[in-house]
């Protein structure tokens, strides 16, 4: 076995934990249950949405109370900002997301949970960064990585931050009880202006579910679109979230009829189904095609393998989804299985996060905020020093709740070699090194620290480790060069 | 990072930077030729950057995000009031639009279609090099590239010599330790990163700022350019055009970003001087968007989009297409623009006009000989 195997499908060793006996043993165990984590007191999805709602609700007088002063509006409405958190709340979940990585006793599965994440990518909208994409990911992914993957595709598609970034509460079926009852009442403007909006059903079919090999047609996309006309998220007025159910199924707003997408037609006659289960019928069979299959066992084996899976490990990930009926623990310890066995496959160039955080675990680098500390704030100035997380991920061009696609982050190296990537690598290198308590990086310690850390997460920890004290530097350097050799950035 | 990390700014910016490095010499007269893409992610309305003011039909199609207080062009086409610089190239003969264009996918992806506007490829994720990149090669890498962004551009892929610049204000550490990391990722043969550690170590000094807006970002291409060994092709990326709501009129986000990409054409302007004169700047989007706008006062992913481009080798001031009118039979699929000029072709003769090759050598080496046609003489001055 090789020693990458801990940073290939985890973080690597961390300084005081030992090598596991049964390395493949270690790791599929941690696949099989959602693992509880330190929440920080984060509000959850639907606290977050009061927030929200009462900050618009403030924002609305403000807008009255200031009409005749542009500045002594954007001050107060600044003061509004602080006072409900925004840029408090999405650094608080950075640090749960890498807390968790961190200090987990099944880092697996949280590998496992940054790769969805990135898959059900939700794009950034300030509004969306700081009150709801990491709820969505804590609350609707990761709480679903122990089910089938139709199910996690269901929860993700209904989940409110999807809905609302990708618009579906924009989209009316042409025929739907909306748009006849405004014809009954005469306004034909609005019954007009009433359509699909297809951008959701899109991304369903081409990110989340089948990619584009399926060969679906724009009149499949359509199609899907009527089928998921009527989800979304629930007002209370206006765009005043309702807090306490976000999300419903307006059958009001859906397209009604039968619907025919790939070739097989749903809600028929013969074979009616209640407007809410279309959706879900429809993403059952999109799960279950082979082209959804070989889209998400290759995307899984290139995230964690190599850029380029061969066809044998994708499909041996296929055998273990059709095996088990698309369950997700059994299709992530295929991959796992395959990183295990496959230890020539070393290549694979680290995103920045992932990078970030395995550094930190080999290397014990203390940048987080403790609970208390974050939580030190005072709610009418900007959270400058727990804002500092959000951009070193910006700085790092990896921000986890700042997507500006749905299709999320590339895994490729060709996506993040480039001179300004190589230089925020160099360049954060050095800052780690302030994050490092002074018992390890002092003088009289720090071989001993380096070795500690290197020869139980690489196979050539001698040659590693004959290289970094060759040439005299100062102790700062020896991160920035550690932290830089292709072994590091690479696995 | 505990806030230390923007205790580095205490010393000033003298003490940010690289050290070490050459410095190029004082800009001297080029004549060389220079190629501006900006990328305009989501996919641009050319209805909205220039709508067509003598088919009432759009007025009709969109009652609530039409443009008003339009700057003249001809008398069937006006301007987006964001972009002013433009405006005043076009009056000058400095600046034109290519309309009804698109390249040759009706997928209406946005993750296909960016793949295809950078590799000029019709079948998506096939090819793993970009157009300009194969261009650069087929000049035989002749000519340096910088992208203003952060990841490289898949559109610049395919040519040894790509750089690109999206400042931090971070430090970047002392030459020595950036050698004895270049030895070993020589050791390791690890080709891109020693590039990468070349191009670092000989950063110019107008590449050693910290901070960046698109007015930065434009100033140091044009600065970088006008260096005697500088770049010639320079890549930009916008995102946001995909408004599938509140697109807006005169103030919405899509005039943000036309404002945005008026912003680097008047930038480069500013700071390319003389070099103006020997420049191409062209736009390059995924697709148009519907000619209808929908219940979100927005609009769907469409089809045929404009071009915009601007600079010294533009041919003169024109809307160059085959209008292929708005009238419901003549929509794509009854609901886009159509496209009557491949944007390929448009690419394809901006290459052969800035690198000096045969478009014939163009159409056949970074276009697969597809039917793409020559319209050097047509839009620019050689």
């Amino acid at each position: 076995m090789s020693k990458g195997f801990y940073r290939k499908i985890a973080f690597g060793l961390g300084l005081n934990e030992n090598p596991p006996s049964d390395p493949l043993g270690w790791a599929l165990s941690q696949l099989d249950s959602v693992q509880d984590i330190d929440l920080m007191n984060a509000p959850s999805l639907n606290e977050q949405l009061e927030f929200f709602s009462k900050m618009r609700e403030v924002e609305d007088k403000l807008t009255v109370q200031f009409k005749h002063s542009a500045v002594e509006y954007e001050e107060a409405r600044q003061k509004n900002y602080n006072k409900f958190g925004t840029g408090f709340y999405h650094p608080l979940e950075i640090h749960i997301r890498h807390k968790a990585a961190l200090t987990s006793n099944q880092p697996v599965f949280e590998r496992m949970y940054h790769f969805w994440t990135n898959h059900f990518a939700v794009i950034n909208t300030n509004t969306l960064r700081d009150h709801a994409i990491g709820p969505y990911q804590r609350e609707v992914i990761r709480k679903n990585l122990t089910g089938s993957f139709n199910e996690l595709v269901k929860q993700a598609t209904t989940g409110f931050a999807m809905l609302k970034s990708l618009d579906n509460e924009r989209s009316i079926g042409p025929n739907s009880a909306y748009v006849r009852k405004k014809k009954s009442h005469g306004d034909y403007k609005r019954a007009g202006q009433a359509a699909l909006n297809e951008n959701h059903a899109r991304e369903l079919l081409e990110l989340h579910t089948v990619s584009p090999n399926a060969g679906y047609t724009q009149q499949d996309v359509i199609e899907l679109a009527k089928v998921m006309s009527g989800w979304r998220p629930k007002y209370r007025k206006e765009d005043y979230p309702d807090w306490k159910n976000p999300v419903h199924f307006d059958s009001f707003y859906h397209e009604p009829g039968e619907k025919n997408i790939l070739g097989k037609i749903y809600n028929t006659k013969d074979s009616p189904v209640s407007p809410k289960d279309e959706l879900f019928q429809v993403i059952d069979d999109l799960c279950n095609s082979v082209h959804c299959k070989k889209f998400i066992s290759h995307k899984l084996c290139r995230y964690f393998i190599d850029d380029n899976p061969t066809p044998d490990m994708v499909e041996y990930v296929i055998r273990a989804w059709n095996a088990s009926k698309g369950q997700l623990p059994a299709i992530h310890k295929a991959v796992i299985e395959l990183a295990y066995n496959n230890p020539q496959y070393n290549r694979k160039y680290l995103m920045p996060e992932t990078w970030l955080l395995q550094s930190a675990k080999i290397l014990d680098i203390q940048y987080l905020l403790s609970e208390k500390n974050f939580w030190n704030h005072d709610f009418d100035t900007w959270p400058r020093a727990q804002y500092e997380i959000s951009h070193t991920m910006e700085d790092l061009g990896h921000h986890p709740f700042i997507f500006k696609q749905p299709n999320g982050y590339m895994d490729q190296e060709k996506e993040w070699i480039s001179p300004e990537m190589t230089i925020r690598r160099l360049a954060y290198a050095k800052i780690f090194y302030d994050d490092v308590d002074y018992s390890h990086k002092k003088k009289s310690n720090i071989k001993e620290y380096f070795e500690s850390v290197v020869y139980k997460n690489f196979d050539n920890g001698e040659e590693i480790i004959k290289d970094l004290f060759s040439i005299k530097r100062i102790t700062s350097d020896l991160f920035t060069i550690f932290l830089n050799r292709p072994e590091v950035l690479r696995v | 990072m505990n806030c230390t990390r923007r205790s580095f700014l205490k010393g000033g910016l003298a003490t940010l930077f690289f050290g070490g490095m050459p410095l190029p010499g004082l800009a001297e007269k080029n004549n060389k030729k220079n190629i501006i893409v900006i990328l305009l992610r989501g996919g641009m309305d050319g209805l909205t950057a220039v709508p067509v003011i003598s088919d009432p039909a759009l007025k009709s199609l969109r009652k609530n995000i039409i443009i008003e207080n339009t700057l003249p062009l001809t008398s069937d086409f006006a301007l987006h009031p964001k972009l002013k610089t433009f405006h005043e190239l076009f009056q000058n003969n400095q600046a034109s639009v290519i309309h009804a264009t698109s390249i040759p996918y009706t997928g209406r992806s946005h993750f296909e279609g960016q793949d295809l506007m950078e590799t000029g490829s019709l079948t998506p994720y096939s090819t793993k090099t970009g157009w300009l990149g194969r261009g650069l090669g087929l000049s035989d890498n002749r000519f340096n590239s910088l992208a203003l962004a952060l990841p490289m551009p898949l559109i610049l892929r395919g040519a040894n010599n790509n750089n690109n610049f999206y400042p931090t204000d971070l430090r970047v550490p002392a030459t020595v330790v950036l050698e004895q990391i270049k030895e070993i990722y020589e050791l390791h043969k690890e080709e891109d990163l020693v590039r990468n550690i070349d191009l670092i170590l000989n950063r110019p000094l107008s590449m050693q700022i910290n901070y960046k807006n698109l007015h930065i970002l434009s100033k140091v291409a044009a600065k970088t350019i006008n260096s005697p060994l500088g770049p010639n092709v320079a890549v930009f990326d916008i995102e946001g055009f995909d408004t599938h709501s509140a697109q807006g009129d005169i103030n919405g986000k899509h005039a943000e970003h036309l404002a945005e990409v008026d912003t680097v054409i008047s930038t480069l302007r500013q700071h390319l001087k003389e070099s103006f004169d020997n420049t191409i700047i062209l736009t390059v989007t995924e697709f148009g968007r519907t000619v209808s706008e929908n219940s979100g006062r927005g609009t769907e992913h469409g089809y045929g989009s404009a071009i915009l481009m601007a600079g010294g080798l533009i041919k003169k001031s024109q809307i160059y297409t085959d209008w292929p009118s708005l009238k419901q039979n003549s929509l794509f699929e009854g609901r886009d623009l159509q496209s009557t000029t491949d944007a390929r072709s448009v690419y394809a003769s901006a290459m052969a006009t800035v690198f000096d090759l045969d478009f014939e050598l163009i159409k056949k080496q970074v276009f697969w000989n597809e039917d793409i046609k020559d319209l050097s003489s047509q839009l620019f001055r050689s």
